[in-house]
C-alpha cells in the first residue's frame, strides 16, 4: 500500500510506502488526478520503499501522458538504483546526481 | 707354475717347504682341508680348483633408421671372450697362484648384422661394403649402412601470359583468338624408396600438369582463347586450370538499372549509380559505386569508392549480412536476464507479480528505453533473413512473440533463457562456418555495409561502414566509425579516429592487429569486449586465459599478410 500527499504550492506529490502491481493503476491514476491544465507536477518518491516493474510502468505511463509537465523529484537511494538499471536516466538525467 | 700345473721341489738341505698361497678364484685344499696357505711337504695332497670359467661379454648391433626412413645408420659394439688360467711364476720357495687373463675379440659376423638390419625392417638399399666391415669391426663402429632412394620433386609448370596483366584485379581482359599464354611444361614427381622397402611420394605440391579448360585451346605448348572473356588461371586438385571465364562488359556509367546475370563474369567500365547488380562470378566495377546494391557470388571489385551501398561477396551471404542483429538481438536477451537478475537481488520483485506476469513488466519497461532499439533491430534483421535462412527465421518469430510481443501477457525467465541457448547456438554455427573463396575489394568505403563468405581489403579505409566476413578483413588504411567482424582475424593501419568516432572491431577467433588504435574503440575476440581508453600502437589484441591481451606487433606485417595478389604497397 501506499500513500500520497499533495501540496498544491510546490505542486508536489509526495508517495510513500509500497507500490506494486496491485496499486500501480492507483498509483498512475493518483498521478494524473492532481495534473490540471499546464501546471506542471512533481513527483517526489522519496518515502517509497519498495517499486516494481509494474509500478515502473505505471509512472512512466503517467510520465508519458503528462509530457512536458511531468517532473521527477526526490527518490530514495533503493529506487534510484532501480531506475538507473532500468535505464531510465535516459528520462530522467537528474538520477545521475545520487538521491535527491 | 708350468702350463697350469704346479710343481714342487722338496727343500735342498735344511731349506723351508715351499709354500702356496691361493689368489682370487682360487681354492687351495691341502689334505682335504680348505686353506688360505699352506706349505707344501712330502705326502701332502695338494688341491688348487681354479674356480673362474671363461667369460664371454656379448657385442650388440643397433640399426637406427631416419626420420625420412631415407638412411639406416648401424651401430656394431663387438663382443668379447675372457680365458683365464694360472698365470706361470718361475720356481720359488713361496709360490703364488695367479691368475692369467686372455681377451679375445668377437666380431658381429654377417649374421649378426643382419639379424639386426631384419629387426629394424631394412630390407632396400644395404651397402654390402659397410656391411662386410662391420661384420668384422673388432672395435666400436657406426656406419650408414643403407640408403634408399628418396622421391623425385615434380617442378611445377609456367604459364607464361602473353597478354597484358591487371595486377590486383580479376584477370586478363581477351578476345577470342588471341595467344594468351605460353606453356612451360613442369615434370611430374617420382617415387622414391625407404630402406625400409616402402614407397615414398614426392612430398611437393608443385602442379606440373596444365588443363585448357573452358574457352581456351592448347596448340603445341601456347594457349588460344576461344571467347572474349577473362583469362584466369588458379590450382585446381594439382592442376594448373586456365580458362577464359566469358566476361559481360558494360562500357559505361549504370544509373538507375537493374542488371543480373546468372552465370560469368561482369565489367562495369564506369560507375555505378542507385543500381542493382547481381551476378554469379565476379563483379568488377572499375570506377565507384553510389547508393547501390552489388552482388558477386565469386568476389566483388570496386575500384574506386563505395558509398552508401550494399556490397556482398559470396553465394550465400544471407546469415551473414543480417549477423550484427542477430548479435543484438542476443544481447538484448542477455539484458533482459541480468536486468531481472539485478532487481531480484535488489528485492525489487514480488512473488505475486511474478506468478501472474513473469518478465513481462520488466520487458515492457525495458523496450521503452534501454532495449528501445530492439524492435527497430528485429523488423531488419528478420527482412534481410526473410528470403535466405528459414532457421534463423523462424527464431526471430518465436523472438517477436514471446518478447516483443506486448499482448503477450506472460513470460518466463525459462522462456528467455532457452531462447538465448538456441540463439547463441546459432550464432557459433554462423561464426565457425569456413570462410570461402569469395573475396570482397574496394578502394574505399563510406557509410556502405559489405559482406564477405570469404575476405574484404579496403585499399584506403572505410568509414561509417559495417564491414562483414568470414574471412579476414584487412587494410592498410583506417577504419574508422561503424562496424568490423571477422570470423578470422582484422589488420589494419588504424582503427577508430582521433574524434572517438564510435567504432566497434570484433573477431570470432583469430586477433585485432593495428597500427593505432584510438580510444574509443570497441574491440571483441570471441565475445570478450573491452573498450579501448589509451592509444594503442602496432598491437595485437587477442583473447588469453579468456582475458583480452595487448601485445606489441608490426601491424604492417600483419596487413601485408593478408592482402590480395598483386598489391603493390604504397
Amino acid at each position: 500500500m501506499f500513500s500520497t500527499h499533495w501540496d498544491e504550492a510546490s505542486r508536489t506529490l509526495s508517495v510513500s510506502g509500497e507500490i506494486d502491481a496491485s496499486t500501480a493503476d492507483s498509483f498512475r491514476n493518483a498521478v494524473l488526478a492532481v495534473a490540471c491544465g499546464d501546471a506542471p507536477v512533481r513527483l517526489d518518491l522519496g518515502g517509497v520503499t519498495f517499486m516494481d516493474s509494474t509500478a515502473v510502468g505505471a509512472m512512466l505511463d503517467a510520465a508519458e501522458e503528462l509530457h512536458d509537465r511531468f517532473e521527477l523529484g526526490a527518490v530514495n537511494e533503493r529506487v534510484r538504483q532501480l531506475f538507473l538499471i532500468l535505464g531510465l536516466d535516459e528520462v530522467f538525467p537528474e538520477l545521475q546526481g545520487g538521491s535527491s | 707354475m708350468v702350463d697350469g700345473r704346479i710343481v714342487v721341489q722338496g727343500p735342498r738341505g735344511r731349506g723351508h717347504y715351499a709354500a702356496v698361497i691361493a689368489g682370487e678364484g682360487m681354492r687351495l685344499v691341502v689334505n682335504g682341508e680348505v686353506c688360505r696357505s699352506a706349505a707344501v711337504r712330502e705326502g701332502d695332497r695338494i688341491e688348487v680348483v681354479f674356480e673362474a670359467a671363461d667369460e664371454v661379454r656379448a657385442g650388440h648391433c643397433t640399426v637406427t633408421v631416419s626420420a625420412d626412413r631415407l638412411t639406416a645408420e648401424l651401430t656394431v659394439t663387438p663382443g668379447e671372450r675372457i680365458r683365464r688360467r694360472l698365470a706361470d711364476s718361475p720356481f720359488s720357495t713361496r709360490l703364488e697362484l695367479t691368475l692369467h687373463e686372455e681377451r679375445v675379440v668377437m666380431a658381429a659376423g654377417e649374421d649378426g648384422v643382419r639379424r639386426a638390419l631384419a629387426q629394424a625392417g631394412v630390407v632396400y638399399g644395404i651397402d654390402m661394403r659397410s656391411l662386410a666391415r662391420a661384420a668384422q669391426a673388432t672395435e666400436p663402429l657406426t656406419t650408414i649402412i643403407a640408403r634408399g632412394d628418396p622421391p623425385g620433386e615434380p617442378a611445377a609448370a609456367e604459364v607464361v601470359l602473353e597478354v597484358e596483366p591487371r595486377p590486383g584485379a580479376e584477370g586478363p581482359l581477351v578476345q577470342a583468338g588471341w595467344r594468351v599464354a605460353t606453356i612451360r611444361p613442369g615434370r611430374p614427381g617420382k617415387d622414391g624408396r625407404a630402406v625400409t622397402g616402402e614407397a615414398l611420394k614426392p612430398g611437393g605440391r608443385s602442379p606440373a600438369v596444365v588443363v585448357a579448360g573452358d574457352g581456351v585451346r592448347l596448340v603445341d605448348g601456347v594457349l588460344y582463347a576461344q571467347v572474349d572473356g577473362r583469362f584466369m588461371v588458379q590450382e585446381v586438385d594439382g592442376e594448373i586450370l586456365c580458362d577464359v571465364v566469358p566476361l559481360r562488359i558494360v562500357p559505361r556509367d549504370m544509373d538507375g538499372e537493374e542488371l543480373v546475370s546468372d552465370t560469368g563474369d561482369v565489367l562495369v567500365r564506369g560507375s555505378v549509380f542507385r543500381s542493382r547488380l547481381q551476378v554469379a562470378g565476379f563483379l568488377e566495377v572499375e570506377q565507384g559505386a553510389l547508393q547501390s546494391v552489388l552482388t558477386g557470388g565469386r568476389g566483388v571489385a570496386v575500384g574506386r569508392v563505395v558509398s552508401r551501398s550494399v556490397v556482398q561477396a559470396g553465394a550465400a551471404v544471407g546469415g551473414l549480412s543480417a549477423y550484427h542483429g542477430l548479435r543484438a538481438m542476443a544481447e538484448s536477451l542477455e539484458t533482459i536476464l541480468a536486468t531481472y537478475e539485478e532487481i531480484a537481488r535488489m528485492g525489487m520483485v514480488r512473488a505475486d507479480e511474478w506468478r501472474q506476469s513473469g518478465l513481462r513488466p520488466l520487458i515492457d519497461v525495458l523496450l521503452r528505453r534501454r532495449l528501445a532499439w530492439v524492435p527497430q533491430v528485429w523488423r531488419d534483421t528478420r527482412d534481410q533473413l526473410a528470403a535466405v535462412d528459414a532457421d534463423w527465421t523462424s527464431l526471430l518469430d518465436t523472438m517477436g512473440r514471446s518478447v516483443l510481443e506486448p499482448a503477450r501477457v506472460r513470460v518466463g525467465t525459462d522462456e528467455v533463457e532457452q531462447l538465448l541457448r538456441d540463439w547463441r547456438r546459432r550464432l557459433a554455427d554462423l561464426e565457425s562456418r569456413a570462410p570461402g573463396n569469395a573475396r570482397l575489394q574496394a578502394y574505399a568505403a563510406h557509410r556502405s555495409r559489405l559482406f564477405s563468405e570469404g575476405s574484404i581489403w579496403i585499399e584506403r579505409g572505410a568509414e561509417e561502414s559495417e564491414l562483414t566476413a568470414l574471412g579476414p578483413v584487412a587494410s592498410p588504411g583506417s577504419l574508422r566509425g561503424g562496424r568490423v567482424w571477422s570470423a578470422t582475424g582484422v589488420a589494419a593501419r588504424e582503427l577508430g579516429s582521433p574524434m572517438e568516432m564510435r567504432t566497434e572491431v570484433a573477431v570470432a577467433r583469430g586477433a585485432i592487429t593495428a597500427g593505432i588504435v584510438h580510444p574509443g574503440v570497441t574491440v571483441s575476440v570471441g565475445g570478450v569486449r573491452s573498450r579501448v581508453d589509451e592509444l594503442r600502437r602496432n598491437c595485437r589484441i587477442s583473447l588469453r586465459d579468456g582475458r583480452l591481451v595487448f601485445d606489441d606487433d608490426d601491424a604492417d606485417r600483419a596487413i601485408r599478410a593478408m592482402a590480395p595478389s598483386g598489391w603493390v604497397e604504397g
